[in-house]
């Protein structure tokens, strides 16, 4: 067989008017009639004899008809149900209307997501679910200890503590012997067990691969999301009701780029991977967020900057098919980009960093990416901050960082609402005679929950601890150790477990080599 | 998490170790009958065809949508190939190499899908980049590499990850791109 290399544009272009030649454009008006002027009856056959003959009539929505020789349009169907809850539209083949609500109940409780922007249960809202990713939270049912709204009241078990499960068993590993270095990259709570997302290495390579982890924290199975021969970098995961949706960074194009899958509860894919980046230049340190409805991203990218970064972001709806292109979510240079959902936006935390001095910005979005409140700077004169967590507490975000810069080296925190009012000013979350570092905050309504390291023990090494915020950030109660092994203890994710527990992923070296160790807070009554 | 040494400096533009200069001008070869048997890009940089791995996902409507989906083009498991390293990037400055140069890792990077990274090293006149500072246009100092930190394009101590406790206090060790090799951040 000869090959003959030919540039792709010219072959759309040929054959665009191939098609156009082949198919024939049927009608013009006067073919079908005599043409007096030519002194010949000449018998033109008439447009149509029946209703296949004519254009278009495959399409029952906008019917055709013959009529007289000639096709004629009929009228469309018109669809509305009369519900302003659902996507009113008429199928072609067949000329039915269908309705398809406008929110999702994926948890399968019965009780729909609201709209963006709207409060569950109030008028229009379309759902009074306030949490569809999990079938235990719905209006009217009963609240227990189990890290869960359950009566949609906006507190997560409400006046209850959580405490490190057991201090002579801090945690338990993860991540193979043979798999260091290895470091958490996500972790999330399906109903039935827990995906811990972690970047493990094989034969000199990085896969990121998925833990089933049962609420002790056991493995049960794996999964593989990145192959053999990619090294990946990093990776988050979310649970979503239904599945999880995952995504992270590699190279195997040849620059470090986001990809996005959707996993079903054993951890098998659900599509081919989508490659969410469009720019060859670098794209990393990626953030993933569920609406409810769709999957937003962020993540840093070279394009327009490189070397430096700036920061872009995308939506990838139910189904794992993109929505739009890429976003330039912020202006200049920034990294770290991180995503919570609110009511009816999106929020975005990052770092700028400007020669040695490090800042944390914000803005929000609505749904679409569409900025509803221009960036701001959280950080201020005397605090610096790298490396923002960002989550959304019933009415507000709350954003945690830490600052590297400054003599306190301490964790910060900051509130504003969806309009970007600030709720709380800057406030010190932590007290230490050294370093406090890389916080995780849980959203409970009422209070959130900051999980971070410090190294304040002078055991020479970072340490897990936690306390309850009120929503001013102020400390609720006592704050507790939750690790207490030789050397670091870092990057914690926490996420709501079974029965009220609190699953928490992180780094650990106690072993002699960097791995992803589990551990669990417990729900108790105060 | 990882992170990654930042092509930005100097050592990867002048060793080109940064990779990939395939067009964005699609090609594709046909038979005698017009049908196309395969579709790639081109390699401007060598006049090379790379074919495609990819296949157009259902364009979006939207602004500029180009997703791709992946096909795995079903790699054989392979171990990576070892570090060519010139000169050890944890030997204490200027270890392997002369008076005023530094021992830097990096990578190049390969553009077959089924073909590994090579990880190397060499000695160039090292710059004087420190801890945190900047290094989007200037070079690290000796001991230290360009990272893409999340906080900017950062020299940082380099370090050993399988040794834990070799940072600063307050710093932690963390892997990097190039196996063996350590960012202090």
């Amino acid at each position: 067989m000869k090959r003959v290399p030919r540039r792709i544009t010219g072959l759309v272009f040929a054959a665009s008017v191939a098609s156009a030649a082949a198919c024939g454009a049927r009608t013009t008006l006067d073919e079908g009639q005599p043409r007096p002027d030519t002194g010949v009856d000449t018998y033109v056959p008439p447009e149509c004899t029946r209703t296949e003959d004519c254009a278009g009539f495959e399409d029952k929505c906008a019917p055709v008809g013959c009529s007289g020789g000639k096709c004629v349009a009929l009228p469309k169907v018109t669809c509305d149900d009369g519900n302003s809850c659902t996507d009113d539209a008429c199928e072609p083949a067949s000329g039915k209307c269908t309705a398809t609500p406008k929110t999702l109940d994926l948890d399968g409780d019965g009780h729909r997501a609201p709209l963006p922007g709207k409060r569950p249960g109030e008028p229009g809202a379309c759902g009074d679910d306030c949490d569809d990713t999990s079938g235990k939270a719905f209006p009217g049912n009963k609240e227990v200890c189990d890290g869960v709204d359950n009566d949609c009241n906006g507190v997560v078990d409400d006046a209850m503590m959580y405490v490190p499960q057991d201090p002579t068993v801090d945690a338990v590993r993860v991540s193979e012997l043979g798999e260091a270095p290895a470091g958490p990259a996500g972790l999330a709570w399906s109903g039935e067990s827990y995906l811990a997302g972690y970047t493990a290495t094989i034969s000199g390579k990085t896969r990121l691969k998925g833990a089933f982890l049962d609420p002790n924290g056991k493995k049960i199975a794996e999964a593989r999301i990145t192959n053999n021969t990619i090294d990946a970098l990093e990776g988050r995961v979310v649970w979503t009701g239904a599945f999880f949706g995952t995504a992270w960074s590699d190279r195997r194009d040849g620059s470090w780029e986001i990809y996005f899958n959707r996993l079903n509860a054993k951890g098998e894919k659900l599509g081919p991977d989508l490659k969410v980046s469009e720019d060859p230049t670098w794209s990393i340190n990626l953030s993933l967020a569920w609406t409810g409805k769709e999957f937003a991203l962020a993540w840093q990218d070279q394009r327009e900057l490189d070397p430096d970064f700036g920061i872009w972001g995308a939506r990838v709806d139910v189904d794992g098919k993109p929505v739009g292109g890429n976003v330039k979510l912020a202006d200049g240079q920034g990294g770290s980009p991180e995503l919570a959902v609110g009511l009816g936006t999106i929020a975005l935390a990052w770092t700028v960093t400007v020669g040695k001095q490090h800042r944390v910005w914000a803005a929000v979005f609505d749904r679409d990416f569409n900025r509803v409140v221009e960036p701001f700077e959280i950080t201020g004169k005397s605090v610096s901050g790298v490396f923002p967590v960002i989550t959304w507490n019933k009415d507000r975000y709350v954003v945690a960082f830490y600052d590297p810069d400054s003599t306190k080296k301490a964790v910060w925190g900051f509130a504003f609402d969806e309009k970007g009012n600030t709720l709380v000013a800057l406030t010190q979350l932590t007290e230490s005679p050294r370093f406090s570092r890389y916080p995780s905050l849980l959203p409970l309504g009422d209070r959130a929950l900051l999980v971070w390291s410090d190294t304040k023990d002078g055991g020479g090494g970072y340490e897990l601890y936690t306390k309850m915020l009120d929503p001013n950030l102020k400390p609720m109660g006592t704050e507790q150790r939750i690790t207490r092994a030789v050397g670091d203890s870092i990057f914690p994710v926490s996420t709501f477990g079974p029965t009220g527990d609190i699953g928490v992923l992180f780094r650990d070296d106690r072993l002699g080599s960097l791995q992803t160790f589990f551990t669990r807070l417990v729900c108790k009554a105060k | 998490m990882r992170w990654v040494l930042a092509c930005a400096l100097s050592i990867s533009a002048s060793i080109a170790g940064c990779g990939g200069s395939v067009s964005d001008e699609p090609l594709a070869y046909f038979d005698d009958a017009g049908n196309i048997i395969e579709t790639g890009t081109v390699d401007t940089a060598v006049d090379t065809f790379v074919p495609d791995t990819r296949v157009d996902a259902g364009r979006d409507t939207g602004r500029d949508a180009t997703y791709d989906t992946w096909i795995d083009p079903g790699c054989p498991d392979a171990p990576a190939p070892k570090p060519v390293f010139e000169c050890d990037p944890l030997k204490a400055p200027p270890g392997d190499c002369p008076k005023g140069q530094g021992c830097y890792p990096y990578v190049e990077y390969p553009d077959d899908p089924c073909e590994h990274e090579i990880y190397r090293s060499t000695c160039i006149t090292a710059g004087p980049g420190k801890q945190g500072d900047p290094c989007s246009s200037t070079m690290c100092a000796a001991g230290f590499a360009c990272v893409a930190s999340g906080a900017g394009n950062v020299c940082v101590q380099m370090c050993s990850p399988a040794k834990p406790g070799g940072c600063a206090e307050g710093l932690v060790c963390h892997p990097t791109d190039v196996p063996g090799i350590g960012a202090c951040l």
